[in-house]
């Protein structure tokens, strides 16, 4: 199959979100989703494909991945870093204009887990969860997932639950998660012990984010109950 | 925040995006065909308007360019340096990880990418792109 490898910059705003352009046709993309909103790959049915994101503590990170290499600090731009505290702040006027609607369910920050299954959506309160490892099943668009979550280090993702044709169903045992066979998962979703070791759970497009942006692009999205 | 691969295949028209203008020939990788990509639409409910991404020019992007004084520089092939070494992060700092398949993984602090909000980045031989 043909492939273009595409570099980004920052557009503008969308929605209350930055939009990218790649620097080879110029297109404008959403960050959100990987498709093309305008310009010459508008149309063409060209997406990038979406892969899972750790947005975790750096302490955790360690923990699970202490050979670890993380991108180094630009010099020149030092000075623009700033410490980022997710969930808080409300957003500036600028954004707020190019909300078409706010979805007034949640405050605009409020930190989700949200969950997308081709069209089906669902944001998971990080706040509302149990304090530390958390596995959440839900049929989401027909689909068994299961949203691994931490709301100690405002960790979730989603992946199907379905392993050869059986849903698994998932708990927490001594704060690891662990399905009904004994295996042990890690966040990326893969077996690392037990029966099942060496098992890659298939993503479910999800990530952390705030409320005003899922909302804004995903208009009918569901709020999921904490389940404790 | 979301994490893509960056070298982009089409389900359809895959001779328009491969010979957009200028573009390099490929280094990568086999992203899989989504078949969601022209059914998905963004619908305004205040307005009712529809907003379809694979509509091409007759969408209204009501989007804002941001000016030049205000343009965030992305993160271009980020030097990565062993955690040890980041000696600014703090145990409860936010970081962006990445889990290839083949095991290799990158992070990114979120303190950083709230300025740069992209790094285009290579992760065990192939383009990826970070966003936050």
């Amino acid at each position: 199959m043909a492939g273009t490898t595409y570099t980004f910059d920052v557009a503008g705003l969308y929605e209350g979100l930055f939009v990218m352009s790649d620097r080879q046709t110029g297109s404008i993309w959403t960050h959100y989703d990987g498709t093309v909103l305008q310009g010459p790959l508008a149309g063409t049915g060209t997406r990038l494909e979406i892969q899972p994101l750790i947005h975790t503590y750096w302490s955790d990170w360690l923990e699970q991945y202490p050979d670890s290499v993380v991108a180094d600090r630009v010099p020149e731009f030092v000075n623009t870093y700033r410490t980022v505290q997710p969930g808080r702040g409300g957003i500036s006027e600028q954004f707020r204009q190019t909300l078409s609607s706010v979805d007034e369910r949640l405050p605009e920050n409020e930190l989700v887990i949200g969950v997308d299954n081709n069209g089906a959506a669902i944001a998971y309160v990080l706040a509302d969860l149990v304090v530390g490892p958390a596995a959440i099943e839900v049929n989401l668009g027909g689909l068994d997932v299961v949203v691994l979550a931490d709301a100690s280090t405002d960790f979730g993702l989603a992946y199907s639950a379905v392993v050869d044709d059986e849903t698994l169903e998932f708990e927490v045992v001594d704060g690891e998660y662990v399905d009904a066979t004994g295996s042990v998962w890690n966040q990326a979703g893969l077996a690392v012990a037990g029966p099942l070791a060496g098992t890659q759970l298939q993503y479910v497009t999800s990530f952390v984010t705030e409320w005003y942006g899922w909302a804004a692009y995903h208009p009918g999205t569901e709020i999921g109950e904490s389940g404790g | 925040m979301a994490l893509f691969t960056a070298g982009c295949s089409a389900d359809q028209g895959v001779d328009a995006a491969s010979s957009a203008t200028g573009s390099p020939p490929t280094t990568s990788t086999s992203s899989q065909p989504d078949s969601s990509t022209t059914s998905e639409t963004l619908v305004d409910e205040t307005t009712t308007t529809t907003r379809d991404p694979g509509a091409g020019g007759a969408v209204d992007l009501d989007y804002l360019v941001l000016g030049p004084g205000t343009r965030f520089v992305p993160l271009d092939d980020p030097v990565m340096i062993p955690a040890s070494q980041a000696t600014w992060l703090a145990p409860d700092s936010i970081v962006l990880g990445v889990v290839h398949p083949s095991g290799e993984v990158q992070a990114f602090a979120a303190d950083m990418m709230a300025y740069h909000h992209i790094a285009n980045t290579t992760i065990a031989g192939e383009p990826y792109l970070v966003t936050y």
